[in-house]
């Protein structure tokens, strides 16, 4: 088994960072949508809310160093020279609609996920318990996460597939 | 039915509200960005300020520069103010609905740039 040296920084970006910001959003998601005053003692509360806050600020961190990775160090791996995977993919009207449409779609929508997730993760180190008895705060706290979550995924998609077509190596 | 309560020694929202108006705010001038490189060429090549990276290094750097600005900027100006969150809610969506369509690109392709 042998990675290459921009396969290997191609998995930190997608696997570490990115899948990294994927799994831990069920575990925030389920510690935001549980803090809820009615059903947790004080104790239980300040539990949810240092979850949270470690939670959410992780998932911010790696929000950005996906997409940072991702647009200065594999995006010109991607796109530069004649036997690039860009060119690779455009070489082929069969395949040339994973870089018109995917890459140029994916590039973009990710960056959706660092803004999103560091503005739940300011609301949580900012509200902290509040999030408890304010419901219609930490609902909106939810659909921002929801949000950063969606566009991530997009993104993490459309990555493996062209990943799959025309591979960084 | 849960209610909302709130006492006076409780934080303004006035912070809150800015870091989300300015994740909406970046994220829309992304779109508007994206757009506009793609259908000027002139305004697609001054954006590659990395020529490796191509267009997209000034799109994101713009797009990052505005987010820490604006929400600098509005944090400072709303420190002590509680403005509710409903109508930051709406204005928020709108401007990431703009974003989106922005970055889409069948959008960007209605102004006659090629694949």
């Amino acid at each position: 088994m042998h990675l290459t040296y921009r396969e290997w920084w191609s998995l930190v970006h997608g696997f570490v960072f990115g899948g990294g910001f994927l799994l831990s959003f069920a575990g925030v998601a389920i510690v935001l949508y549980g803090l809820r005053r009615q059903d947790l003692t004080d104790e239980g509360i300040a539990q949810h809310v240092l979850w949270l806050r470690l939670g959410s600020a992780a998932m911010a961190a790696a929000a950005w160093g996906t997409v940072i990775l991702g647009t200065w160090v594999i995006y010109p791996w991607y796109r530069v020279g004649s036997a690039s995977p860009k060119a690779g993919l455009l070489s082929s009207a069969q395949t040339s609609g994973w870089n018109s449409f995917g890459m140029e779609w994916k590039q973009h929508l990710a960056w959706l996920a660092p803004f999103l997730a560091t503005t739940v993760a300011f609301l949580a180190f900012y509200y902290g318990p509040r999030l408890a008895r304010d419901q219609r705060l930490r609902r909106f706290t939810l659909a921002l996460l929801v949000g950063a979550f969606g566009a991530a995924s997009i993104a993490a998609l459309f990555g493996a597939l062209i990943t799959k077509m025309s591979p960084v190596v | 039915m849960e209610t909302i309560t709130r006492n006076s020694s409780e934080k303004p929202n006035g912070p809150a509200v800015a870091a989300i108006l300015a994740a909406a705010l970046a994220f829309a001038l992304l779109g508007v960005v994206t757009t506009l490189a793609e259908v000027f060429g002139g305004f697609g090549a001054w954006l590659a300020f990395s020529g490796r990276v191509g267009m997209l290094s000034g799109e994101t750097t713009i797009a990052i520069a505005a987010y820490f600005v604006s929400w600098l900027g509005l944090g400072l100006l709303w420190r002590r103010s509680d403005p509710p969150l409903l109508p930051v809610a709406v204005v928020s969506a709108v401007l990431i609905a703009v974003g989106l369509l922005g970055t889409f690109p069948p959008f960007f392709r209605l102004f006659g740039v090629a694949e």
